[in-house]
């Protein structure tokens, strides 16, 4: 091939690796993520025609790219000849009215044909002139420089013909290393705010903005300082300190195709100023830049790991593009695109008025489209403050302006008037109004609102005779009821501040409380005298044994200052003891009144409030009611069931009802399966996330006009925030929102700098407004640090001086305005560089039907640290299935490394979850059993076993696939043992179904070996089954997580490969190779609709079983995954090329391997069975090959083997003849195959209903196959190939019992 | 969510016109109706000092109204 390295212009040449990348798209499918590159001209009027038609003329003289042939050898591979016949001539249209609604008319229809030059006359005298190119002959640069030469031909200036050099090879050996140690450096792969279950679409949105010029203006250079802005914006929009993105790089040759893209490693740190992080950019940018190699490259070398990213280099990338400036009269209206590698795809380019336009590409599905709208303007935002001040901190900087603030914090909207009285106050009115209307039913008990404040104000009276007032603390220690309320309205009205005290709690936590308070009162019942701590300095009154005197009944005459407390609650911190939290009368009753209006309720109402009295949440629901003159009906012991609960709403005409979410799940499951729901007009619940599965339950069988989702912390008054919606609202996101702020108060999301984040973003759930508590009681200091000084009040109309509660729960706003809950803040954990919230993964498991708790705890095991989820669900529930469940819901760094499944979780004994109680899971590869082998042959299996898996710990009842086995070790452990039992035709299929040595043994003692070659992955499901046909030396394990995917209703059969099946038979024709396949398939699908799928070499065993079976089953689809035809190696034409002599020291090296392989008859026979072409394509190939020829045959899966079977399988290919047949085809290629310029198969030439392939990026031929975007397009698929088959929803009847 | 520049900086010990105290970064400017007391020092120096200071949590109003009533 000397003669290639200094071609004459005419000479053929070989593709650059993004062209070769480009035709490979285009040849499955269409131009992916390539867009034909698009430039257009406006000429003012005044430019001559006929000069301009020569200008265009000279130019396109000038360019190699309007010359370019491009051919296609045997094999695929495709090579440039430069022929000046090929040069276009300019096209001039006809004169029209709108030349440029015409040359974008006109450019938008254009097929990609190579090259093309229009010209668009105006009848006012301009003209608009456009080039298209095809995107492999160029990109940006080659049309500026197009646009150069076109621009100097009119000035009259001489036009330079631009030569054309082949591709250099990359230096890849010398900079991989270097490349891998940047990139392996820890920095994470920055992404914008995702939507909840969003995947890649095909489909591509734009949004753009325009930097005003007076910003640019500032800026010296404009890719550091927009590279720079953007790197600290995504670390401020992901919470990442180290992340990563991909920087546009132009073309270095404007003669032919090569802007490219290469990664760029940011550090932030938030209390640097711009000016700072801007050098560090600026190194990392000249850093890059000089160790510049294809990004293919740098793709293929990270995908070769399992699991890497789908955008290694990044997924947000940044193009910025210097346009030159045009003469007076010229303007661009269009301009070549860059491609779109990545999740969003930022191309910033200077206008020649001055600004600079951002126009960003993005996959519709992934990402709100309005957020990436804003993501720009906040782009903006950001650059104006860093510019205008260099050294301010970054992350200091406001991304929200007040008006967008005002908009997502603001609550629930409120004009009514505020009622100045307290709470009981406004009790005690009712008792005058309706004195005789029931307020209180609680088992036998009734009390009208007259009896309740009869018996209040009598007891209120004795409290004040002892001393009660103003900030004078009363525990309440009764158990919830008639008599309960009756003595908190006692202590309120007294002017008391009640805490109430569950008699059932822990006597120490008991004991805290009271003494903590410094209670002055306890009113309780005589049977709980005992439980008072010991030597408590109170006056103890038990209201079934109160000591004599004549107490009125009338309302006592004390006055109740709104900053007076109403209420001391003691929250069960996590850590710690208990705090209590003390609360004003003015903010309680400012709640009380607008949850009321919120809930819209009335006298009317009467609800069961089944919240406990020991969460705050459980006082406003009796309070709201009794406030409105309505009643409550209180539940008298604590452990209804459901049917009780439902029972007691029907009977006493209830029409609210609050119930705690954990008990929401039983409670709508058993009116669910018994349709006993009384109609009811509201539900509200809380205390937990909701997870949409509950939600759609509750609103199905809880017979409920509205529901209200409360969320709130004890600090910030009872219940803050509501999400109130009509029943079978949907929602996206793992929890039900939050909602928004209720009353005087404001929700807010923000930054551990206290900056408000934007929609989307994660941060800590502020509140503020006057509806907060006073603090802890106690405690100053820990009050200062949860409340803080409010900053955004008084500019969003508020009032000076007010306070923020810092919540310590993660939550982001969503589009509408409302809060998601992610999980506690002191629960986010960190790992390999990703903040992770436990709560997103929680609720993923959550989502599953069969889980009912979730819980994933970061873990340390032998200094490893490991993300561990333990869920509650039926044992058969398997873990490794719920984590193939995740893969499709989440990001890969959010996976957690084990699901542990359990039938409850632990808890200690104050019924509190007991984490160092979590069992910590088996390593990935099992804890072996070790049971050792009973007779001979168990001994002789397990001795293989160990051997081949490398383990010496396993034992017969192990499982081979936990330990460690995979599918090379399979495939040796049934060569070995079919060695030992010649007589037994032990298959994979055994192995699958017989997975431990004792289980294999009893198979082979039985005679019971199959030999079959379908393994049945998923028996049943209402769909109709999916095929799958083997690539070459796999195992049919590949398909499992696939066949997760395809969820329950999928039934779906994997064929084993035959390679793995059979001795090595010579040349055996793909028509023989499926006949097994073949008849299983006639056997179980006569008539019957079924799809089949063909990964790899499969794709031919699928497309020919296709052929044979063709009339005899209803086949609605066939998938095709990265399907290749023969490449240039064994393709019949493709002649290979040998150096001067280097085909004789080759068929000597050939001579002297088969002279020392034990495997000399099988390649003697494989080798004879060649014609000379196929002889000498051999030599080629031997000639190509890196390492030393394999001598470590014949057994299946030693190298030579493989080699064996892949020029064996050549061979089979050689002869095979693809028939076209009436099929539909769905076609998926591998991003990274297309990148290698793999010659795939465009099945649309074979099949009329054959689609262009889908391009996954992000995977390669082997992992394709498990890759989960790969999933998802393939099932949207098999979804539409059969509309008339049942679609998965099964009947009522068929639904298995869950929880 | 990302470190915070604030959190290892000075802080401020503030107090609002009803007498409640808390803590406030330094580099963030003061919200309207707070005022600086003392000099800034470690967020936790600071809750140290408002711990030891701030002995009546009863905003003003509420002081005055009871001193009054007595």
């Amino acid at each position: 091939m000397n003669d290639m390295q200094h071609p004459r212009p005419a000479d053929p040449m070989p593709l650059s690796g993004i062209e070769r990348q480009i035709r490979a798209h285009e040849q499955v499918g269409g131009l992916g993520p390539f867009a034909p590159q698009r430039l257009a001209l406006h000429l003012a009027p005044g430019h001559d025609g006929a000069a301009l038609a020569e200008a265009a003329r000279l130019m396109i003289l000038a360019h190699p790219a309007f010359a370019a042939r491009l051919e296609t050898l045997p094999g695929g591979e495709v090579l440039r000849r430069q022929d000046d016949a090929k040069r276009p001539a300019m096209t001039i249209h006809a004169v029209s009215d709108d030349p440029a609604a015409d040359a974008m008319r006109h450019l938008a229809s254009l097929s990609p044909e190579l090259a093309a030059v229009d010209l668009f006359p105006g009848r006012d005298g301009s003209h608009v002139l456009a080039i298209a190119l095809h995107p492999i002959l160029g990109d940006a640069a080659t049309l500026a420089a197009m646009e150069g030469s076109l621009l100097a031909a009119m000035a009259g200036q001489p036009t330079a013909r631009l030569g054309l050099r082949p591709p250099a090879a990359p230096p890849l050996r010398d900079a991989l290393p270097r490349w891998r140690a940047r990139l392996g450096a820890g920095h994470v792969i920055a992404r914008l705010p995702q939507r909840h279950g969003g995947s890649e679409g095909t489909v591509r949105l734009t949004a753009s903005r325009d930097l005003p010029g007076d910003l640019v203006r500032d800026m010296d250079d404009p890719e550091e300082v927009l590279a720079t802005a953007l790197a600290a914006l995504l670390a401020r929009y992901g919470g990442h300190d180290r992340l990563r993105f991909a920087l546009g790089q132009p073309s270095p040759d404007p003669a032919r195709r090569g802007e490219d893209i290469l990664p760029l490693c940011a550090d932030y740190d938030p209390a640097e100023g711009f000016a700072a992080m801007r050098l560090r950019i600026a190194a990392a940018i000249s850093d890059i830049r000089a160790d510049r190699l294809p990004s293919e490259a740098l793709v293929q070398d990270m995908l070769r790991q399992a699991g890497a990213d789908r955008h290694p280099l990044g997924a947000v990338v940044l193009h910025v593009r210097h346009a030159a400036p045009l003469p007076q009269g010229v303007a661009r209206l269009a301009t070549p695109r860059p491609a779109a590698q990545g999740e969003c795809v930022i191309l910033a380019e200077t206008l020649p008025e001055g600004g600079i336009r951002l126009t960003a590409d993005h996959p519709e599905g992934l990402h709100e489209p309005a957020l990436i709208a804003r993501f720009l303007c906040h782009l903006e935002r950001l650059l104006t403050a860093a510019l205008a001040d260099p050294h301010r901190p970054l992350a200091g900087i406001a991304l929200l302006e007040d008006d967008e603030l005002d908009r997502l914090s603001a609550p629930y909207p409120d004009d009514a008037p505020v009622d100045p009285r307290a709470t009981h106050q406004m009790i005690a009115a009712h008792a005058r109004q309706t004195p005789d209307k029931l307020a209180v039913i609680c088992g036998g008990d009734r009390l009208t609102h007259d009896q309740m404040n009869r018996a209040a104000n009598r007891l209120a009276h004795r409290l004040i005779a002892l001393g009660v007032g103003a900030e004078i603390p009363v525990a309440i220690l009764i158990e919830r009821g008639a008599e309960a309320l009756v003595a908190i309205l006692a202590a309120m009205k007294a002017g008391g501040a009640y805490i109430p005290v569950e008699p059932d709690h822990p006597a120490s936590r008991n004991h805290h409380i009271m003494t903590d308070a410094g209670v002055h009162v306890v009113l309780t019942r005589t049977r709980f005298r005992d439980r008072l701590p010991d030597g408590l300095a109170a006056h103890v009154l038990c209201i079934d044994d109160l000591p004599a005197g004549d107490f009125p009944e009338t309302d006592p005459a004390v006055t109740i200052h709104p900053d007076q407390l109403a209420y001391v609650m003691y929250t069960s911190g996590s850590t710690g003891k208990p705090k209590g939290v003390a609360v004003e009368h003015g903010p309680l009753s400012l709640h009380n009144q607008t949850t009321a209006r919120v809930y819209e309720m009335s006298a009317d109402s009467r609800e069961l409030p089944f919240l406990p009295f020991s969460s705050d949440g459980g006082h406003e629901r009796w309070m709201v009611p009794l406030m409105m003159g309505g009643s409550v009906v209180i539940p008298d012991g604590p452990l209804w069931t459901p049917e009780e609960t439902l029972a007691a709403m029907r009977r006493h005409g209830c029409n609210n009802a609050s119930i705690p979410t954990t008990y929401l799940q039983q409670l709508a499951e058993w009116a669910e399966a018994t349709d006993e729901a009384p109609p009811m007009r509201l539900y509200s619940f809380g205390g937990e996330g909701l997870a949409q599965t509950t939600f759609d339950l509750l609103s199905r069988a809880l017979k409920a006009r509205i529901l209200i989702n409360g969320y709130g912390p004890t600090e910030t008054i009872m219940t803050p925030m509501v999400w109130k919606v009509r029943a079978g609202t949907r929602f996206e996101g793992a929890y039900a929102p939050l909602g928004r702020a209720v009353g005087d108060r404001r929700a807010y999301v923000l930054d551990a700098d206290l900056m408000p984040c934007p929609i989307g973003v994660v941060g800590e759930i502020h509140l503020g407004g006057s509806g907060v508590a006073r603090g802890y009681v106690g405690r100053p200091g820990t009050t200062a640090d949860r409340f803080i000084p409010d900053p955004f009040g008084p500019r969003l109309g508020g009032g000076a001086g007010g306070r923020l509660y810092r919540s310590g729960d993660l939550g982001r706003w969503r589009e509408d305005g409302t809060i998601e809950f992610l999980g506690r803040v002191d629960l986010q954990v960190k790992l390999n560089g990703h903040r992770i919230e436990p709560g997103e993964i929680e609720a993923a498991l959550l989502a599953e039907p069969e889980v009912s708790e979730a819980l994933v705890l970061l873990r340390e095991d032998d200094g490893e640290k490991r993300l561990i989820a333990y869920v509650v669900a039926p044992a058969r529930i398997s873990g490794e299935a719920l984590l193939h469940a995740l893969e499709a819901k989440l990001p890969r760094h959010m996976l957690p490394s084990a699901v542990v499944v359990l039938d409850r979780m632990p808890t200690n004994p104050n019924a509190k979850l007991d984490r160092a109680a979590l069992p910590l899971p088996g390593r990935v590869q099992r804890k072996a059993l070790g049971v050792p082998a009973k007779d001979k042959a168990e001994a002789a299996i397990l001795a293989v076993w160990r051997e081949e898996i490398g383990h010496d710990g396993i034992g017969v009842t192990d499982d081979f696939f936990d330990m460690g086995g995979v599918s090379l070790a399979a495939l040796k452990v049934l060569a070995r043992l079919r060695g030992v039992w010649p007589g037994v035709a032990l298959t994979v299929a055994d192995l699958f179904d017989a997975p431990t040595v004792r289980g294999l043994a009893a198979r082979i003692a039985a005679g019971d070996a199959t030999g079959r070659s379908a393994i049945t992955l998923r028996a049943s499901g209402t769909k109709p089954r999916l095929y799958c046909f083997p690539g070459l030396l796999v195992s049919t394990r590949e398909y499992l997580r696939l066949t997760d995917y395809l969820g329950p209703e999928q039934p779906v059969t994997g064929f084993l490969c035959h390679s793995l099946n059979e001795e090595k038979r010579l040349n055996v024709a793909v028509e023989e190779v499926v006949a097994d396949y073949v008849s299983h398939i006639r056997a179980e699908a006569k008539g019957q609709p079924c799809a089949f799928l063909g990964w790899s070499w499969g794709g031919l065993l699928a497309w020919e079983a296709a052929r044979q079976l063709q009339g005899e089953i209803d086949l609605r689809l066939i998938a095709q995954v990265d399907v290749c035809d023969l490449g240039t190696d064994f393709a019949p034409g493709a002649t290979p090329r040998f150096a001067p002599g280097e085909r004789d020291r080759l068929q000597a090296e050939l001579r002297d391997w088969l002279g020392r392989t034990r495997m000399r008859p099988e390649w003697d026979r494989l080798i004879g069975a060649m014609d000379d072409e196929c002889h000498d394509q051999l030599l080629r190939f031997i000639g190509n090959e890196a390492d030393p020829l394999p001598t470590d045959g014949p057994e299946v899966s030693s190298r030579e083997h493989t080699f064996w079977v892949l020029i064996d399988n050549a061979l089979v290919f050689r002869r095979h003849r693809l028939e076209p047949l009436d099929v539909a085809v769905a076609s998926f290629c591998a991003g990274d195959s297309l990148s290698r310029g793999l010659n795939l198969v465009d099945w649309r030439r074979l099949s009329s209903r054959a689609t262009a392939a889908e391009i996954v990026p992000g995977t390669n031929h082997l992992h394709i196959i498990g890759d989960r975007l790969f999933h998802a397009r393939l099932k949207a698929r098999l979804d539409q190939a059969w509309p008339d088959c049942p679609t998965g929803k099964r009947s009522p009847a068929q639904k298995p019992p869950e929880g | 969510m990302t470190r915070s520049f604030i959190a290892d900086g000075l802080w401020h010990v503030v107090r609002n016109s009803e007498g409640r105290m808390s803590v406030w970064p330094a580099p963030h400017a003061l919200p309207p109706g707070w005022r600086a007391e003392g000099e800034p020092a470690s967020r936790a120096e600071c809750l140290a000092r408002i711990d030891a200071t701030w002995t009546d949590p009863r905003p003003l109003a509420l002081r005055a109204a009871m001193e009054a009533g007595q």
